[in-house]
């Protein structure tokens, strides 16, 4: 116990030397002008805080408009899917989904996606002279 | 330097003002080359960690808050950088040869204090050598700096309690280098 507190007591006192001892820095001066040199040459490469700013600003403005135009195609898609009222039925053209599912190839068979078309618009037809018929009777 | 010179040195800093700067680097490099000097026990490197210490410092200003204490901030950067230079693998305390002291002390013009500080390297070198990082870097910041714990919580940002626990085996494993010689 005694050498223990002997040596605490030698630790306190090499402490107390070492604290008194302050390392002093020689050439001061000449280590102040090295780091304001380096500081010169880093000065070129350093970006001004308005330059940040400004960098933060038009990344975030960039973001919000393309998802503010990712929002929009959506909508423009969602809306040209959605039949449109039409006061006019007979003159919409309307191919039929039926028959471009019946077609391996519409591109190179027009003309009987055309006939195809067409057959479908009698059909519309004769069921509107019927209604029309019915009507008027 | 009183508070109110320093922020106004600071604010000047903030704005490219390198006069400005320059003082706070003649304010601070002592006790910055003090702090470097007794951790790494090397008079080169302890200015190379000083002079990457203020470049830190000017190339990080925007970001310093002003409502903490400028020589905590300071202390804490040239900490990290000190720590860092101890845990790398390059790292290894080598007592200096006899011509090596030698020549650091001829090629200085103050040779008493250049003799003083290669001894208190070779001393404080031996004391801590087999303490890890972060026992060297808490017992420099206690005991030869003398910082309260508090502030060396902020400086590490190790907690009160860490901070003790490795004061105590850093002192531990010094008590028992004292028995041995």
């Amino acid at each position: 116990m005694k050498v223990m507190e002997n040596e605490e007591e030698k630790l306190d006192t090499l402490l107390h030397e070492l604290i008194k001892t302050v390392p002093e820095l020689t050439g001061s001066e000449m280590l102040t002008e090295k780091i304001m040199q380096k500081i010169k040459e880093k000065t070129i490469y350093r970006i001004p805080a308005v330059l940040i700013w400004i960098r933060a600003v038009s990344g975030s403005a960039a973001i919000l408009l393309l998802g503010l135009f990712l929002f929009q195609q959506n909508e423009t898609t969602a809306i040209a899917s959605t039949p449109k009222p039409s006061g006019h039925p007979e003159i919409r053209i309307n191919i039929d989904s039926m028959c471009l599912k019946n077609l391996n190839s519409p591109a190179s068979n027009i003309m009987a996606l055309y006939m195809c078309h067409l057959q479908q618009n009698s059909i519309k037809n004769k069921l509107y002279k019927t209604i029309d018929q019915q009507l008027k009777n | 330097m009183n508070q109110s010179t320093l922020t106004d040195l600071i604010t000047s800093s903030k704005q490219n003002d390198q006069k400005a700067f320059r003082k706070i680097v003649e304010c601070y490099q002592s006790m910055i080359y003090s702090l470097a000097f007794r951790m790494l026990c090397n008079e080169e490197e302890a200015k190379d960690t000083v002079q990457e210490t203020f470049i830190k410092v000017w190339m990080n200003l925007q970001a310093y808050d002003s409502d903490k204490k400028f020589s905590t901030w300071i202390y804490a950067i040239a900490t990290n950088l000190c720590l860092d230079k101890l845990k790398s693998a390059k790292h290894y305390f080598q007592e200096n040869t006899i011509d090596e002291t030698i020549l650091n002390v001829i090629s200085t013009d103050n040779i008493e204090q250049s003799v003083i500080n290669s001894e208190l390297g070779n001393i404080i070198r031996k004391l801590t050598s087999e303490l890890t990082p972060k026992q060297r870097i808490v017992f420099t910041l206690r005991y030869l700096e003398e910082i309260e714990i508090d502030e060396i919580s902020q400086i590490t940002g190790m907690t009160p309690n860490k901070i003790k626990s490795n004061l105590f085996l850093a002192r531990q494993t010094i008590r028992r280098k004292l028995e041995i010689l």
